[in-house]
């Protein structure tokens, strides 16, 4: 069924190719369109979606949302969605209503419904690119996921802060984990010894051409360097702990790095925890060797 | 499903199944067979391989348009290779995935029902909004695999299940040695059990006989640091007991079995407590073992649990040894001096934070080392299990180790740490003492002297009961004193 292949892969025509049983080699699809980075990756994995009756009172839809932390609620009847209820839409409506008029229904505004207040937004795709909701996300502070008559999320500029701090913030850690290494190792050994530690370690992996300066070192040398069990004694007074607890750190942190730099998988919470774990631990060791060089005791 | 009984064996039989696999099969796709079907069965018997066969005979006859397959999530990866192998394709349903799906699915309808065979991990499928979803879907069959492990939400949805008032047929896999899981309620189910006994070729001789596994108890003494330590573990987890909320007291446990472990997992806790305690961080801890249960923070437990936060973190900076692990450096050191070259050694631990640490001490034995653990991909997984079965040398995993693989050939099993737990030891047992074993499997067991009431002889205890009610015959025990 080859010759079923159109000429534009369309976000549906995936979908639809995905359950043809017909075409394994079209599962593949799969894989390619969600390695890009799409509104569906930005909204929470956790996310449950809450929305309101049109006639939930306002006092009640206030209360729910502050007990959430959230600015703005759905309002859906049935599977529609009908607007969007928030202080915004809540003030300006308010502001707008004459006394006379708050007066005819003998009512207080909190006890009005909310579909007397609504405003609407935009309303994205999961399939949709990120950056093609920023407009509405300036104007409205959030955007709608999903369709008219089915709500899949909601996304905040909150949402897109914590996704883009997820994907970069392990670059920035790595790379002071990194540099950092670096300099505890310069501080432990002097140019001869580095050179011999470097001899020691490594000569068996690079022969007669070995590196001569640490900035030629890979991360994984780093390690190999630091863990020789004939270098560690110039490196103990620094790293403090134990060999293999160094080594293991460094080997955790070392394999998450390679991942995430050859983008073989994406990085788990733990990951992430790991990394932050172990840059924690490097600025500790560096901040104990700067008290020590300033004469000084952490 | 009205197939001549005859020609589906003999397909089935010229691609390698064997006479009690078939039978099932057969049975099972049956039209007059019974709806729901609970397939006890021994670790190693083909159970994934049976079900994808049963997915794909049905689907083959038109008779399984919707298929719908629950399983923890290494199962579930599992799963949709073993279906593929056999041609059915079918797609692993993730939130992502699901929200796809429901986008391009016409409004009032389910995205289940287009047809086709979904994969779903059980803890994607129990969250309220996709299980409302499955139960009101039309399925044509519905496969929950090792069923017997479940609890809570997830035996919840699999009753639901059960009890749904529903024409779709409806099959069930349970590990045959797991103690009987009473939070599933399961009644008019056709059982088969596939014991020891039952695994047979089809000139009827038996495939396998169990043998007696040597159980190895290594004693070691901690040093005046290592009980300074744990002193020091165990004085925090009582204040977090005394001062801290809800969730103080599960976290408190947790805590006190890493420092049973080793420091490197220690570390990997307290750091994670304190991220918790300074930073806010609400979440369980990461590793690879399953935890539900969510923790609080109380601004009284900052105060008084983070400076013994800190004063572990420093005691474990100051450390110099960690006598159990060079115990099992040095013992692994000795047996590979006489072993042959392709020895398979496999050390198992409950936290992935082992993996590496472990990792690291054996790397001056000059053996092949790989670790196993749930931060790699299905693909790595697969690939470092062939690499190990080749070369033989030390593979190190976490409880991921303990569904869908196969160790047969491993001589011996380093239990890093005292599992307390029968179904988890059972579980990860059955992974070695299956078909192709064809020598009694070497176990290690790794004992502080100090622990020598709660730790591994309870282990060798559950591994002699279990082996006698399952096979006839206990552990043969021996001790050892570093």
């Amino acid at each position: 069924m080859n010759d079923a292949l159109p000429d534009q892969i369309t976000p549906s025509l995936v979908v639809q190719l995905r359950t043809r049983e017909t075409l394994p080699e079209f599962s593949e699809f799969e894989l390619v369109s969600e390695l890009f980075h799409r509104i569906n990756r930005v909204i929470p994995l956790d996310q449950r979606l809450v929305s309101v009756a049109p006639d939930t009172p306002v006092v009640d839809a206030i209360r729910l949302m502050r007990e959430r932390g959230f600015s703005q609620l759905p309002v859906i009847e049935g599977t529609e969605l009908l607007g969007v209820f928030s202080y915004r839409s809540f003030g300006r409506a308010i502001a707008e209503l004459s006394l006379t008029e708050l007066n005819r229904d003998k009512r207080d505004p909190g006890d009005l419904p909310v579909d007397e207040f609504l405003e609407q937004f935009d309303v994205a795709r999961v399939t949709d690119e990120m950056s093609s909701v920023f407009d509405a996300m300036d104007r409205d502070n959030a955007v709608l996921i999903g369709g008219p008559d089915r709500l899949q999320g909601i996304l905040t500029p909150m949402d897109f802060l914590r996704y883009l701090y997820w994907l970069a913030s392990p670059f920035v850690m790595l790379s002071e984990i990194e540099l950092g290494l670096r300099a505890l190792i310069r501080l432990a050994v002097g140019e001869a010894d580095l050179r011999s530690c470097i001899r020691n370690s490594l000569s068996q992996l690079y022969g007669e051409s070995l590196p001569k300066t640490l900035e030629e070192l890979t991360f994984d040398n780093y390690k190999i360097l630091l863990t020789n069990s004939n270098n560690w004694p110039h490196f103990q007074p620094v790293f403090g702990g134990t060999r293999e607890r160094t080594s293991a750190k460094l080997r955790e942190v070392g394999e998450i790095r390679n991942d995430l730099f050859h983008f073989r998988r994406e990085l788990t919470a733990r990951d992430h925890e790991i990394i932050a774990n172990q840059r924690d631990w490097v600025l500790l060791k560096a901040r104990q060797a700067d008290a020590r060089r300033k004469g000084d005791r952490v | 499903m009205n197939d001549s009984g005859g020609e589906l064996e003999r397909d089935l039989r010229e691609e390698g199944f064997l006479p009690f696999q078939v039978e099932f099969i057969k049975g099972f796709v049956q039209d007059d067979s019974p709806r729901t079907h609970v397939l006890r069965a021994t670790p190693g018997s083909g159970v994934s391989r049976t079900v994808a066969a049963v997915v794909e005979v049905l689907r083959r006859s038109g008779e399984a348009k919707n298929v719908l397959i629950l399983a923890p999530l290494a199962i579930a990866h599992q799963m949709v290779f073993v279906l593929k192998e056999r041609a059915v394709v079918s797609q692993l349903v993730d939130r992502y995935r699901y929200r796809e799906l429901e986008a391009n699915t016409t409004s009032g309808h389910l995205p289940w029902e287009r047809g086709g065979a979904f994969v779903l991990g059980i803890d994607f499928a129990k969250q309220e909004d996709v299980r409302s979803g499955l139960l009101a879907t039309r399925w044509d069959l519905v496969v929950v695999m090792n069923s017997s492990r479940f609890s809570g939400g997830r035996s919840e949805l699999v009753n639901s299940f059960v009890s749904h008032n529903r024409n779709y047929r409806l099959l069930l896999t349970e590990t045959l040695m797991s103690a009987e899981n009473a939070s599933l309620q399961i009644s008019d189910a056709a059982l088969t059990m596939w014991t020891f006994a039952d695994l047979r070729s089809w000139d009827g001789e038996p495939l396998f006989s169990p043998l007696r596994p040597t159980v190895r108890t290594i004693f070691y003494s901690l040093t005046a640091e290592e009980r300074q330590l744990r002193v020091r573990v165990s004085s925090m987890a009582d204040l977090m007991l005394l001062k801290g909320s809800a969730g103080s007291s599960f976290r408190s446990a947790l805590i006190q079995k890493a420092a049973l472990s080793s420091p490197a997992v220690l570390e990997s806790h307290v750091r994670h407590l304190r991220n918790s305690l300074v930073r806010g961080v609400n979440e369980p801890v990461f590793e690879d073992e399953a935890v539900e249960e969510s923790v609080d923070t109380h601004s009284e437990e900052i105060a008084d649990v983070l400076p013994r936060v800190v004063e572990i973190l420093q005691s474990l900076e100051e450390l110099g040894h960690d006598t159990k692990l060079e115990v099992l450096v040095e013992e692994l050191r000795g047996r590979s001096q006489f072993a042959p070259k392709n020895t398979q050694v496999c050390i198992f631990t409950r936290y992935l934070s082992n993996v590496a640490y472990i990792e690291a001490a054996l790397s001056e034995l000059a053996l092949p080392i790989f670790g196993y653990h749930g931060s790699l991909s299905f693909e790595t997984r697969d690939m470092t299990l062939r690499e190990f079965k080749q070369t033989g040398g030390v593979l190190i995993g976490t409880p991921l180790l303990s569904d869908g693989v196969e160790l047969p050939e491993v001589d011996l099993l380093v239990l890093y740490d005292v599992l307390d737990n029968r179904n988890s030891l059972l579980q990860i047992y059955g992974r070695f003492d299956r078909f192709a074993r064809t020598k009694p499997l070497e176990i290690w067991v790794l004992q502080a002297e100090e622990d020598a009431q709660t730790g591994g002889l309870k282990v060798v205890q559950l591994l002699d009961e279990m082996l006698r009610e399952q096979a006839g015959l206990g552990v043969q025990s021996v001790e050892s004193t570093e």
